[in-house]
């Protein structure tokens, strides 16, 4: 019964939402108050009514009530209480639902944070955000009910995909989804700047909080989908270039461009038709994500005629990409840059090269994403491109990405003098060689060099900003060196922040490059007691260890790992195949994993014979890879601190708010 | 019966959104409209902005970024156009207050807390470069509105995009090219 009052108060927020949008739209055109206000109450509505909705669902996974399809084929009574609660988010329809429950939530934050402020254009928000989540309940009602009832009421759930039982992948998701959706806000923001006229920097000063927030989400789930990929899957890397990681990449491409493009706007008034685009295209990217995702167009282009959600994300997909673009023609001529380039040797400059570089990643990942789909389309054959063709071609724009990163913040706006330019690039230039030739002298290996050279550059510039920023506090303010540094993130939180960003970025390019070119292995059967050697260690398998858990089976292969050269014991390591009760034909692998500053010994346990007499893995030496790891924490510090408020900011949106008056607005 | 129990709890909540969000549409009187000037509100946003980056190109000039040549030109420039732009929020803020009374209300309220909190200037650490572009920002918008600003009688218009003085009849800048913006039909500020 009470999935039923779930599955009708989705239509009712539906309902609502196509009201709120009506009176969002006209409301603003009007700037009418009360339209207004009935739109920000609409947006607080659909999230009541879709928390409600979620929360049913997650009751039903809680306790069990299998005569809910969903919690029949996604959960089981003897699933751990942690990944019942993650089920939502396991299956279908239920993370259908989860998107909408995010969604709806970031629609009713952007609305309160801002319920006093922008009014010309909050109504216009409120409908793009209320938009979106009318097409996810239109979804939810008509393709995907979370709440449909099974015809009888079985004794037990079939389970959550094994895969899915895992600490990251409860994380990851949540991560992703926050990141993703996160993204409509700015996206709406823009087309309340459209709608209402207001192009100038009213909006894209708004925004940046709003994007940088989601990014910071969206770059937190990228890497524990990798930590996911790294400790799961068990094929000794993190990203192998799939559709679905690439449909979480495309969009955090543009959103990157879009985060740096905007402060070129604020700053010099210009790149404003690019910068609606961006968002555009992020926003576009993400439902295209979603919907890959969803459909399996990917896997096959003949599964997106069987999938029940395809034709509608098509269709929503033909309204954002032909109802931006007769709104950007018609705003052209109000979108007119209001200063040119004056100098190649310009910060503006080298953020523009910055966007291009972004923008070719982006491309050159959608266009290899989805190749084998235009191939099959085409020619009947499936091609697809791995992920060689990815890292030839994305490898080098990543390497002069690294280096602009490293070379743009030195730039001043407008131009840099040769003196100046002297100034600023002598030390890191010649870190950067030093590191180059070192690699080179010590290893033999060409692309390495250049690459940890590049990252040697970008780090020492780094340095560098931030001496010279200490420097510049205390000459003017005379404060202590902590002081001094204290008060770089807290006052100008937004530049130095975002070099602890690239900090983080240096860290993960790092670990890649240590990965894809240091990395060693070796597939070996060791008998009990047996040895192998790799790399500086000895590895010994000393038994199997078999483990009953509550809905699986553990199987763990005890290895003993030693210093080649000294023989002393450094440790010992467990990796384990899982074997769930309910698919016992989808073992799942966990790898047995000695991790240090410098290197990672990695073991995956492929198979036994004879209760573990003998057994076989796939053994890794992956060098520098915790970098990565280290590298996405510093990213996400950098990103509180450039987004966290400051004194300076409070001011000036006070004193915008000067030139609003509302008339018995009432609340 | 479950079912129509299930359908009157679904409709009670339904209906008490329902309410909820026609609410504001259902309290008597016309409705209020939303009096925001638009040019106003980009001055204050584009003064702002200014501001901001004249704080900005001086940390550049202190950790190296620029030649003394450089700073001094583009500060000059930075400077002229703040300028240009607190002329224009000063010409333009007594029109908007005569269109609502409220609006004076409004920045009445703002002043007090404004002047309460004291901490006006962007980054009071280093008063002595900012000070001279924000102050009279400061003055414009805690003033009395019909009083004209130190300075605005003699000085001439500023191009809010370059900075270059303007002739009053201008409705392009000479210098740029970009439109004179004004919302009014006043001409000059001493007029």
């Amino acid at each position: 019964m009470i999935f039923h009052i779930g599955y009708l108060i989705l239509i009712t927020a539906a309902v609502l939402a196509v009201f709120g949008m009506i009176a969002g739209f006209w409301g603003g055109r009007q700037r009418n108050v009360k339209l207004a206000l009935s739109s920000y109450h609409a947006v607080y509505a659909v999230a009541g009514l879709v928390s409600l909705a979620a929360a049913i669902l997650w009751y039903a996974l809680l306790t069990d009530r299998f005569e809910v399809a969903y919690v029949w084929n996604h959960s089981e009574r003897a699933l751990p209480v942690f990944y019942k609660f993650s089920a939502l988010w396991g299956g279908q329809a239920g993370s259908l639902l989860f998107w909408l429950l995010i969604l709806s939530g970031f629609g009713a934050a952007a609305a309160f944070a801002n319920r006093r402020r922008h009014w010309a254009l909050m109504p216009y928000v409120n409908a793009v955000m209320l938009g979106t989540s009318l097409f996810f309940a239109i979804l939810l009602i008509f393709a995907a009910n979370p709440f449909r009832l099974a015809s009888f009421v079985p004794q037990d759930g079939q389970g959550l995909n094994p895969l899915l039982q895992n600490y990251w992948m409860v994380l990851h998701p949540v991560m992703l989804y926050l990141g993703y959706v996160g993204l409509a806000v700015p996206f709406a923001f823009a087309v309340g700047a459209l709608l209402s006229k207001r192009l100038d920097n009213e909006w894209v000063r708004t925004v940046r909080r709003w994007t940088l927030i989601p990014w910071m989400f969206l770059s937190a789930g990228i890497l524990m989908g990798s930590q996911w990929a790294y400790m799961e899957l068990g094929w000794g890397g993190y990203w192998a270039w799939d559709p679905v990681e690439n449909a979480s990449f495309l969009p955090w491409l543009t959103a990157t461009a879009f985060l740096h493009s905007i402060v070129v706007q604020e700053q010099r008034g210009i790149l404003k038709v690019w910068n609606v685009t961006l968002i555009w295209m992020t926003y576009f990217l993400v439902i295209l994500g979603t919907f890959t995702t969803r459909s399996g167009v990917l896997e096959s282009v003949h599964s997106f005629a069987r999938s029940d959600v395809g034709p509608f994300f098509l269709v929503f997909m033909v309204i954002i990409l032909f109802g931006f673009l007769w709104l950007l023609f018609k705003r052209l001529p109000l979108l007119r840059d209001e200063q040119a380039i004056e100098s190649y040797t310009s910060r503006e400059a080298a953020f523009m090269a910055n966007n291009w570089l972004f923008a070719g990643i982006a491309f050159a990942t959608l266009w290899g994403t989805f190749f084998p789909m235009f191939s099959e389309i085409l020619t009947g054959d499936r091609i697809s491109v791995a992920a060689p063709f990815f890292n030839k071609v994305n490898g080098p724009l990543f390497l002069l990405l690294i280096l602009l990163m490293g070379a743009a913040p030195l730039l001043g706006w407008r131009r840099t003098s040769r003196q100046a330019f002297r100034k600023q690039f002598t030390w890191p230039t010649l870190i950067g060689a030093a590191t180059g030739v070192a690699i080179w002298l010590l290893y033999d290996a060409g692309y390495p060099a250049i690459g940890l050279a590049a990252c040697a550059f970008a780090a020492a510039t780094i340095v560098q900003e931030y001496v010279r920023g200490v420097q510049a506090r205390r000459i003017t303010s005379g404060e202590s060196i902590p002081a001094a540094m204290g008060n770089l993130w807290r006052r100008n939180g937004r530049r130095y922040g975002g070099y602890l960003v690239h900090l983080g970025i240096v860290l993960i390019a790092t670990a890649v490059i240590g990965n894809e070119f240091f990395q060693q292995n070796t597939n070996v059967t060791l008998a009990n007691g047996e040895s192998v050697t790799l790399g500086r260690y000895e590895i010994a398998y000393t038994g199997l260890e078999p483990n009953r858990k509550v809905n699986h089976i553990e199987y763990g292969a005890r290895l003993m790992i030693f210093d080649q050269k000294s023989g002393k014991t450094l440790g010992s390591i467990l990796p384990r195949r899982n074997i769930y009760d309910k698919t016992p034909e989808q073992p799942t692998s966990e790898v047995g994993l000695r991790m240090t500053l410098l290197e990672d010994v990695y073991v995956v346990l492929n198979g036994w014979e004879t209760g573990g007499s003998t057994a076989t893995f796939t053994m890794y030496v992956n060098p520098l890879t915790i970098w990565m790891w280290i590298g996405g924490l510093v990213l996400v510090l950098g990103t509180l601190v450039a987004s966290w408020p400051h004194p300076g900011r409070r001011r000036s949106e006070a004193a915008a708010s000067i030139a609003y008056a509302v008339g018995s607005a009432g609340d | 019966m479950p079912m129509i129990v299930a359908a009157v709890v679904a409709g009670l909540l339904s209906l008490a959104a329902v309410v909820y969000v026609v609410w504001p549409l259902l309290r008597p009187g016309p409705a209020p409209v939303v009096v925001e000037d638009d040019r106003l509100t980009e001055l204050v946003g584009r003064k702002d902005a200014a501001l901001a980056a004249i704080k900005d190109l001086e940390f550049d000039y202190y950790t190296g970024k620029l030649s003394d040549e450089d700073y001094a030109r583009l500060d000059q420039r930075l400077r002229r156009q703040a300028i240009g732009l607190i002329q224009q929020i000063e010409k333009l803020a007594p029109e908007s207050a005569v269109m609502d009374e409220r609006l004076e209300a409004e920045i009445a309220r703002l002043r007090k807390t404004r002047n309460g909190a004291g901490e006006v200037t962007p980054q009071p650490s280093r008063p002595e470069a900012v000070q001279a572009a924000a102050s009279p920002a400061d003055v414009a918008t805690a003033q009395k509105p019909q009083q004209p600003a130190p300075g605005g009688a003699e000085t001439p218009r500023f191009c809010t995009e370059c900075g270059q003085p303007l002739q009053p009849s201008y409705k392009f800048c000479a210098h740029c090219g970009a439109p004179v913006a004004s919302a009014s039909p006043t001409p000059a500020p001493h007029t």
